[in-house]
């Protein structure tokens, strides 16, 4: 269960925009703020900010669909 | 309607990125506000889901220390041949990326690599953060993988981790150097 869980996280995660991917690694992996992150990625902090929160709502939103298709399988 | 801070500042303190005032006045807002509580503590879930189960590994304290002084070493080396950035980097690969490595991680930590006045990345690059060798170091190893085939000293290369974009730059000076279309 766990290994499955891996591996759908790491799937959620590679079928984001190349964009919303790498921000959020190096936010939530790597752990760089956000100057660090506009340095790196070559972008405003603005648009790191903003990049963020889309990635994050985008993910959440994968995240809560597979969690509702695991609820659905188990009945 | 959702409540306007929730876009507005909450990822900003829930990243630590918000001054002493602004986040005492968000903390403020949480105590009224159910909606942002609840969005923190989903932001807090994703999180820690997150670092709990990717793949990702970090390198014993030892390795990391004596990787890092060597990324230190060639980022030196690098600097005193006062070369333009392409010339550095159509040079050996793996030591365009470790030079990179040294000042991507001078970048972190606020202050230019030895013998850099600035810290630079090439264009599109990203800093190497030094792992555990596992052979899941996502998305750096299964990019080397399938980028240097033949590439000589792989398993030290996988030792790190990077962007993906970064391992396109890296496969793409290997390509050119080795007549690889």
């Amino acid at each position: 269960m766990r290994r499955d869980e891996q591996r759908s996280l790491a799937r959620l995660l590679a079928d984001l925009p190349p964009e919303h991917r790498e921000v959020l690694i190096l936010r939530e992996i790597e752990e760089l703020d956000y100057r660090e992150i506009a340095a790196v990625t070559e972008v405003p902090i603005g648009t790191v900010m903003s990049r963020l929160a889309r990635a994050r709502a985008a993910l959440k939103a994968r995240w809560s669909m597979r969690s509702e298709e695991e609820r659905d399988a188990l009945r | 309607m959702p409540c306007a801070e929730t876009e507005s500042r909450l990822h900003a303190y829930f990243d630590g990125e918000l001054d002493a005032l602004a986040a005492a006045a968000f903390e403020a807002h949480l105590e009224t506000c159910a909606e942002c509580r609840a969005a923190l503590e989903g932001l807090e879930a994703m999180r820690s889901a997150l670092r709990a189960e990717l793949p990702y590994e970090r390198a014993p304290a030892e390795l990391a220390a004596r990787v890092t002084a060597a990324l230190d070493r060639e980022a030196s080396a690098a600097a005193a041949q006062k070369q333009g950035p392409e010339d550095e980097l159509m040079g050996d690969p793996l030591a365009a990326l470790t030079t990179l490595a040294a000042r991507g991680r001078a970048a972190r930590a606020g202050r230019p690599a030895r013998g850099q006045s600035t810290p630079s990345f090439g264009r599109g690059c990203s800093p190497v953060r030094v792992a555990g060798c596992s052979r899941r170091s996502w998305p750096f190893f299964s990019f080397l993988r399938t980028s240097f085939p033949r590439a000589p000293r792989c398993s030290t290369i996988s030792s790190m981790r990077t962007s993906a974009r970064f391992c396109l730059r890296i496969s793409s000076m290997w390509n050119r150097r080795t007549g690889t279309p």
